[in-house]
């Protein structure tokens, strides 16, 4: 009880202190020191030093054991050095979808002259990078964080530390961001039979394959041309396809979310960022209409990262 | 980019060097201490790691580390030590500190390995407090301290220079604190009893004389004690450092007395006339108690044990370095009645043994009226006979006395002394050998004694009715060079007597050889003093004497204050000093001109340009003129036209501002 009481104090405490900036300088009131594990047993081993220079009586190890400690007091200044001056600059992410790992990008730079080692940083639970600023001014970094909902991810708070020179103290700062990344929905294969061809599709049924434009695909049938089977797709797993193109009078491609009108909500988004994901990539030129929103067919990558926001947020 | 987890750290090739000679660099002096145990395991330790390293071999099985684990305390259980002491602890120290670097696998191990450096450091340190090995260990933390950057740097490939570096600033701005810790911190006493070293087999003078015994000594050029004096002091002939007093001979060995020397514990024993010496003793560790005061001790500041044949010992064995201050006083007599018991136990021999040293006595007796006379005689023969002054005499093995007085007439002090009571109790004065040391070496630079075992000495006291004990030193009669120029240049003289005596030449470089060897000694005495000697009574007169501080709150606020400096000073060296933007040149002949008028009586109000200035100027002090107009132009167009300047205008400014 008390714990969730000192708990939430020091959150609101931290947030107060820590509320943070796209671009950020870490200075005396951003870290914090304190021993690290190393640490504390130095500190015991000189408590156990200054047992045997009294019991013995003996000047030189009296001064061994205050020459340890002056240099765990110097550690502090050291490693606070190590992380003092440095600047985090967050970058423009590149969107992944849900269940991918995300790398947030951060440049950072230091001061002209000074000297960074061994600089540990990582998202809350997430597996850390570490890395030296040494004759470079700027330093890229991508911090990985995993992701499972598709929409805006707030950043987990960032931890910046570092035991640099002896390992004796931990400097370190929480760093917490106003930015939020948007997730993309999770891709899932389209299978074509569902996508139920709308009214507007009506006239291509029975159209003979023509061998101009390529027009989209639909599920392979026995007895169709092996030449027309999409096998990247089926290389990659996905099921059989047949390509079909049409002799340049057949319209555009639509992601349309009332193809799929039986499927659950977030399958349908993610079919549709599947589908999205494969015009995309096959360059054809697609149009998209969602509820409320509708965009006229293109293929620039605008448009694609339009409609995955457009997905995401739905 | 992702830290593999802790298990599959491969230790850093340059970490592990690192750590690899720091722990042998430290080993090395306990290796000279624990041969045994210390030598074998660290070839085995440093031959498997260099294996492994080379992938030769793979990490020894666990068979292989318990026959290590078995070896090493099988070696540190042969050792000559008792099982619980120092030695002991501090081998099994060793041995476990040696087997971990045959298991260093991961991080942790080296994190423990870097740790343990330190307690080896102490170890060293407890065993021997002497300068150098203070500066060998000093060489060994910064090594540790280095091992340890190196460990925590990421890129390994930065080798050994940039550890080093880092590691030495580091240690640079650490020393501040630990001076200020050293100083300042309590001297506390000891919590608990612990073991000390344990005597060493190192020659010393002790309560018994057998034949041979101070020859040993002789050799030795070990540091026994450093005598301090208020007055300079040049001539250390006179100065007999009194000893143990052996009174009791069972025709080998000279004994101590101890079953009728009774002893008090005494800080001053007797009263003290005119003319008293004080000085302090700065004992090595001698693992005894004797303590070697000029004659004759009067007083000290400390309880010691004070004997009634006037020897002196501490309290407890010298294990370390320690200082002693006593007062002595050469014209005091000792002993003007001597009680029957004691006056018995000096004049004891052997039964049997000497028979001519004996009849000797005798004769010596009959030929002389009364006791003063009788040591005269004696001191005749000592001196008309042929006597030789040797360090390698003959074995004289039966009838010791008779053999050297008669047949052989060559020896040293021990058999000068011994056989000077000898006659002397046999002719019926009392009488008992002193042991000691005798003269000294005055360090020309610190003006302190330094007396060696080669100043080992034997002498004899008689004693009087009347007059008390009175020295005599039976050597001087043979050999007084000995007494006066040393025991070795005292031997050469002998060769100059037998005729084999060369004039030692003074070789190339020998004086500037010796006084390295006085300026090395002096700083192993200020080392001694100053560091290993600082005590609770040094830092009381450092804080109220030096610094001057009485209250609390002074030394309170002189404590922060020494502690906040001590972190600017860490922090600036961290920062760089902050920089002000220097002045150019002709803003500075400026300002000076203008405080050159202000003294003549031109004030230049603020906000005044150097136009109006000049007109001002000018105004006031119409005689100069010139030189204002052109200095003050100049000034101008440097100001706002410097690219239109001549170069050398700064120089005619300078010029006219003398003529101002």
């Amino acid at each position: 009880m008390i714990k969730k009481v000192i708990h939430q104090q020091v959150d609101q405490w931290m947030d107060k202190r820590l509320a943070s900036e796209s671009d950020i300088l870490l200075t005396q009131q951003r870290l914090f020191i304190l021993p690290s594990m190393q640490g504390v047993f130095f500190l015991l081993i000189q408590i156990l030093l200054l047992l045997i220079a009294i019991n013995y009586q003996n000047n030189l190890v009296y001064a061994l054991c205050f020459f340890l400690f002056s240099l765990f007091i110097s550690a502090i200044f050291f490693t606070f050095f190590n992380l003092n001056g440095l600047r985090l600059v967050l970058e423009e992410s590149s969107s992944p979808f849900a269940g991918q790992t995300a790398f947030v990008r951060f440049a950072i730079e230091k001061q002209p002259k000074a000297q960074h080692h061994h600089i540990l940083c990582h998202f809350k639970g997430e597996s850390q990078v570490v890395f030296d600023l040494l004759e470079s001014n700027q330093h890229r970094i991508a911090l990985p964080m995993t992701t499972d909902k598709r929409g805006w991810l707030s950043l987990p708070e960032l931890t910046i530390k570092s035991t640099f020179p002896l390992g004796l103290v931990t400097c370190w700062s929480r760093l917490r961001f106003k930015q939020n990344l948007l997730i993309y929905p999770t891709p899932l294969d389209m299978d074509q039979r569902q996508l139920k061809t709308s009214g507007r599709d009506d006239e291509g049924e029975g159209q003979q394959m023509g061998d101009e434009h390529f027009k989209g695909f639909k599920a392979f049938e026995e007895g169709e041309a092996l030449s027309r089977i999409y096998w990247k797709g089926v290389a990659k797993g996905q099921p059989m396809l047949s390509k079909e193109y049409s002799d340049g009078q057949s319209k555009e491609a639509w992601i349309d979310w009332d193809a799929l009108p039986y499927e659950p909500f977030e399958r349908r988004i993610s079919q549709l960022t599947g589908l999205a994901n494969y015009y995309h990539q096959s360059g054809q030129v697609y149009g998209c209409r969602l509820p409320g929103i509708t965009l006229p067919p293109s293929n620039t990558d605008a448009h694609y990262h339009k409609i995955l926001t457009a997905l995401a947020l739905l | 980019m992702m830290r593999r987890a802790a298990h599959h750290y491969q230790i850093p090739r340059t970490t592990f060097l690192w750590l690899v000679a720091v722990l042998v660099f430290l080993m090395l002096p306990h290796a000279v201490r624990f041969s045994l145990v210390i030598v074998p395991l660290l070839v085995i330790c440093i031959v498997w790691r260099w294996l492994i390293f080379k992938q030769k071999v793979g990490h020894p099985s666990f068979l292989l580390r318990a026959a290590l684990v078995v070896f090493g305390f099988a070696a540190v259980y042969l050792l000559p030590f008792e099982w619980v002491s120092l030695e002991t602890a501090v081998a099994i120290l060793l041995v476990g500190t040696l087997l971990k670097l045959l298991e260093m696998r991961h991080m942790r191990d080296l994190l423990v390995m870097s740790k343990l450096c330190y307690f080896v450091i102490v170890a060293q340190l407890l065993f021997d407090q002497s300068m150098l090995s203070a500066v060998y260990m000093l060489i060994g933390i910064a090594l540790a301290t280095a091992s340890l950057v190196s460990l925590n740097l990421r890129q390994k490939g930065l080798g050994v220079v940039y550890p080093a570096k880092l590691a030495s600033k580091m240690m640079l701005l650490s020393v501040p604190i630990m001076a200020l810790g050293f100083l300042l911190f309590p001297r506390l006493e000891p919590f608990w009893r612990v073991p000390l070293p344990e005597k060493k087999s190192t020659t010393g003078i002790s309560d018994t004389m057998t034949p041979g015994s101070i020859g040993e000594l002789i050799q030795s050029n070990a540091l026994v004690f450093r005598a301090t004096f208020k007055d300079k002091v040049t001539d250390t002939s006179e100065f007999y450092w009194r000893g143990p007093v052996l009174s009791y001979f069972d025709g080998q060995t000279w004994h101590g007395g101890d079953d009728v020397i009774s002893s008090v514990l005494t800080g001053g024993k007797i009263d003290s006339p005119v003319n008293s010496l004080a000085y302090d003793v700065i004992m090595e560790a001698s693992y005894t108690d004797w303590l070697f005061p000029l004659e004759t001790y009067v007083s000290s500041h400390e309880r010691l044990h004070f004997a009634s044949d006037y020897s002196l010992k501490a309290r407890s064995p010298i294990n370390k370095k320690r200082r002693f201050s006593f007062v002595s006083n050469d014209q005091v007599l000792l002993d003007l009645s001597l009680p029957d018991k004691l006056k018995s136990h000096y004049l004891e021999l052997p039964k049997r043994g000497n028979p001519k040293a004996r009849e000797f006595a005798e004769q010596l007796r009959r030929a002389s009226n009364d006791e003063a006379s009788l040591i005269s005689h004696a001191n005749a023969f000592f001196q008309s006979e042929p006597f030789v002054y040797t360090l390698k005499p003959p074995v004289y093995s039966t009838d010791r006395v008779d053999r050297f007085l008669f047949d052989g007439q060559a020896g040293f002090c021990e058999h000068y002394a011994s056989s000077y009571v000898f006659l002397m109790r046999a002719a019926g004065v009392p009488a008992r050998i002193i042991t000691g040391y005798q003269g000294g070496e005055v360090n020309p630079y610190e003006g302190y004694v330094a007396v060696r075992q080669k100043d080992a000495h034997a002498w004899v006291e008689v004693w009087l009715s009347g007059k008390g004990w009175i020295r005599i030193d039976p050597t001087s009669f043979v050999a007084p060079h000995r007494v006066r120029l040393g025991i070795m240049e005292g031997e050469r003289y002998d060769q100059l007597q037998t005729g084999n005596w060369q004039p030692r030449e003074r070789w190339f470089g020998q004086e500037t050889l010796e006084a390295i060897a006085h300026r090395y000694d002096q700083l192993g005495y200020i080392w001694s003093n100053v560091v290993v000697g600082f005590d609770a009574k040094d830092q009381w007169a450092l804080i109220t004497g030096l610094l001057g501080l009485t209250t609390w709150l002074q030394k309170a606020l002189w404590l922060i204050a020494a502690f906040v400096g001590c972190f600017l000073v860490i922090y600036f060296s961290l920062v760089g000093l902050p920089r002000r933007n220097p002045l150019p040149l002709h803003e500075k002949l400026y300002v000076k001109c203008i405080k050159k008028l202000q003294k003549q009586g031109v004030e230049k109000p603020v906000g005044v340009g150097p136009r109006d200035f000049l007109i001002l100027a000018t105004e006031k002090l119409p005689d100069k003129k010139e030189a204002l107009d052109n200095f003050i132009q100049a000034y101008i167009r440097l100001t706002y036209q410097p690219e239109n300047t001549h170069a050398d205008s700064l120089q005619l400014m300078k010029q006219w501002l003398k003529r101002m």
